[in-house]
């Protein structure tokens, strides 16, 4: 079985060096802007920037390692008049700690052996097995994909879920619509072998700080609202597309909870919970935004929006149900997992969704005669007997 | 008044039911809940005793009896009209009244989604989730009640039921389709100023981008006039969509080919005959709009607006209303008195 992919040699030279940079820029930004350091920092970052450029032009036989060692020495000798100024004792740290990091990177040790990448067909299997050159993406993937598997574990414990690879994919551009300057997105698709294959996206040429900590969402996303889709039957499953309101609404809503649910799983990833939470709520409400944005709308957010009501009216439904109630939020969680494990198609969840938001009433607000029917007693049905189907018709 | 309609809500809602789980599902305080139990107890039947989890005693367990669930479904709905609610300002959404989303949401899958969707299975689905929304939601409340920009995205959204089905039927019958499209065309225009005129000028345009990207044409005059035979037999097709774009189009041609009557007749026909209550809601519609209408329209539309399905019974009351404007003829009075 081929290995999952991944961004190019050249295009990943550039990516590891924004990789090592932009958490330690982060970690020492608010030190050096109070001592009125900002010039000096920004050229840093401007320096930074063009060597990455400067790296994806590199030849193929120039190894990243190489590349990386090379760029190290460029950046030192470009920062010599900070490290010469008023502000070096404050910033020489910084510069410190980049280029050794950038030097203390092997491809070697990361291969585990003198085969490493040079843009041939082997680079994805060296990638796969290490990826120390993006290796903070690969450690917001596992945590990602530790909080999934946990909320189905927890939730469905008798289904097998499927493995989980982790790809990563270069684009040019935004890799999508929703109006937010956050410069990742992500895809998940189902390999033959019946593994789930999770792709990040990413700009890396604009990538910045929000965007790495966007990247932990988007995956949480990937991996809780696609990746164990149709886990009782894995070999069968399609993707239900970008339109899917469950589980691009509905799914992400819950998605969204579960990370702040989970923040002290972010220990040892270079940013608070706190960081990760606030940009993972912006991305999150800028994808369902359908109205009253100074941008477009994303052409998909009113499918979005529809899914995220629905969980919404859902849950607080199940807030009204002397079986649900001690716990609504475990119980829709429970529920979710066990719609999407189920592996419905795009028309059940549509069905589904549309019904439950019809259905149901706003948070506050008195139902129609027509909300009384139905919806209630499915739910109650679920919850008592775990039919499935009678729920998802 | 508000606390009764809760509590009878929940009895059905629940199907079976304790006093606990209606206090928990209608908010109402038990006391109130008991009272109106036992005000009831003749419309339930009693399933047993058990036990309450936890703290407690022990509960009587009721469901509503078959029978009565009716009964109850029409107080409900008696009730609900008589719940106080923000009237709408004409003209204007107020924040307490946004649009429910799945009429967005529907429209936008109309919009959108159905050009891009190639399959006609794929568009057919696409198309009977539209309908269903705007089915429930027509038929939720009565359409005075209606908030002004809800009652616009509904409009829009039929016109765009009508204008897609027109664009699916093309796949049978191109014809018969041409002419569907021309009557849903007209209607997204008369939608689009509507929009307009409310302040929201880019979706007008967006409905007109839609219409006029329709790869649909509409055929001459003199076709028309000399499809005739066809048009009837087309009524008859297995298709729905091809059904109830030959009833629009037998609308339109009716006007302009040498055999009105024998169209009217045949839209009467699909009034009364057809199976699917999508082709009945549109006959209702159409029959409103012709000039030679005579008795058969007038009973035809009278037995619709008693029709179980709301859409239908809906259209049918209005073109009764649209014929007692032409005419102040006992029968069409008679009937909108009974509805």
């Amino acid at each position: 079985m081929a290995p999952a992919s991944h961004i190019s040699f050249e295009q990943r030279k550039g990516l590891a060096l924004r990789l090592i940079a932009l958490p330690l820029l982060h970690q020492h930004e608010a030190r050096l802007l109070h001592v009125g350091a900002q010039n000096d920092l920004q050229l840093l970052r401007s320096n930074i920037s063009y060597l990455a450029g400067e790296a994806i032009r590199s030849p193929n036989s120039e190894h990243l390692d190489c590349s990386l060692k090379g760029l190290a020495s460029k950046l030192f000798t470009a920062s010599a008049p900070q490290l010469a100024g008023s502000f070096a004792p404050r910033f020489s740290p910084l510069v410190t700690q980049l280029t050794r990091q950038m030097n203390a990177l092997s491809c070697s040790t990361c291969s585990g052996s003198p085969s490493v990448c040079d843009g041939g067909q082997n680079d994805d299997a060296l990638v796969a097995g290490g990826g120390h050159c993006i290796g903070l993406l690969r450690q917001l993937f596992d945590v990602a994909l530790l909080i999934a598997q946990n909320a189905f574990q927890r939730y469905l414990p008798a289904v097998s879920l499927p493995a989980v690879e982790f790809s990563t994919a270069h684009f040019n551009q935004k890799p999508h619509d929703i109006p937010v300057a956050l410069y990742c997105g992500g895809k998940t698709t189902f390999a033959n072998g019946g593994n789930s294959v999770v792709q990040l996206h990413l700009t890396p040429d604009v990538l910045d700080w929000d965007t790495c900590l966007a990247c932990l969402y988007v995956l949480v996303h990937e991996c809780f609202c696609h990746a164990f889709y149709g886990a009782r039957n894995p070999s069968q499953r399609d993707v239900t597309g970008n339109d899917d309101p469950f589980t691009e609404g509905w799914m992400d809503w819950l998605a969204h909870e579960l990370l702040l649910q989970n923040l002290n799983l972010t220990q040892g990833l270079p940013a608070s919970g706190t960081e990760f939470a606030r940009i993972a709520t912006i991305f999150t409400e800028a994808r369902s935004r359908y109205r009253d944005g100074a941008e477009p709308a994303s052409k998909h957010a009113l499918s979005r929006a529809l899914g995220k009501e629905a969980a919404i009216k859902m849950h607080e439904l199940l807030k009204r149900l002397l079986e649900s109630c001690a716990d609504a939020l475990e119980a829709l969680f429970r529920l979710s997992c066990d719609v999407l494990a189920e592996g419905f198609r795009l028309e059940k969840h549509e069905n589904f969704v549309y019904a439950v938001n019809m259905g149901l009433p706003s948070p506050g607000e008195v139902e129609d005669p027509q909300q009384f029917a139905n919806i209630p007693q499915r739910v109650r049905m679920y919850l008592k007997n775990n039919y499935l189907k009678t729920l998802v018709t | 008044m508000s606390e009764r309609y809760k509590v009878l809500g929940a009895m059905l809602a629940l199907g079976d039911f304790t006093v606990p789980e209606l206090t928990q599902y209608s908010g109402v305080s038990p006391q109130t809940v008991r009272t109106v139990v036992s005000r009831e107890r003749r419309n339930l039947k009693p399933l047993g005793i058990e036990a309450a989890t936890g703290r407690g005693g022990r509960f009587k367990r009721f469901q509503v009896q078959p029978a009565q669930a009716e009964g109850i479904r029409q107080e409900l709905n008696e009730l609900y009209r008589t719940l106080p609610r923000e009237k709408p300002v004409p003209g204007q959404q107020t924040e307490s009244q946004p649009v429910p989303l799945a009429i967005l949401a529907a429209e936008d899958v109309l919009i959108r989604r159905f050009p891009e969707a190639g399959a006609p299975e794929e568009r057919k689905r696409l198309l009977k989730l539209a309908e269903s929304v705007w089915q429930r939601y027509c038929s939720a409340l009565p359409e005075e009640d209606l908030p002004s920009t809800t009652r616009l995205y509904l409009d829009s959204l039929d016109g765009l039921r009508k204008l897609c089905s027109a664009e699916l039927a093309t796949t049978y019958e191109p014809f018969f389709s041409g002419l569907a499209f021309d009557r849903a065309k007209e209607s997204m225009r008369v939608v689009a100023a509507a929009f307009k005129q409310a302040g929201q000028a880019e979706h007008a345009a967006e409905l007109l981008d839609r219409a006029l990207a329709s790869s649909v044409g509409s055929p001459s005059a003199e076709i028309i006039r000399s499809k005739t035979m066809e048009m009837s037999e087309s009524l008859e097709h297995p298709e729905v969509y091809v059904r109830e774009a030959a009833v629009q189009a037998a609308a339109t041609a009716a006007s302009a080919s040498n055999a009105p009557r024998k169209l009217a007749s045949d839209i009467v026909t699909r009034l009364q005959q057809d199976s699917d209550p999508l082709v009945r809601r549109i006959a209702a519609e159409v029959l409103g709009e012709l000039k030679h209408h005579d008795a058969a329209v007038e009973q035809a539309l009278t037995k619709a607006a008693r029709e179980d399905e709301p859409a239908v019974r809906l259209a049918a009351r209005k073109s009764l209303a649209v014929l007692e404007a032409h005419s102040s003829r006992e029968p069409a009075n008679q009937a909108l008195e009974t509805v």
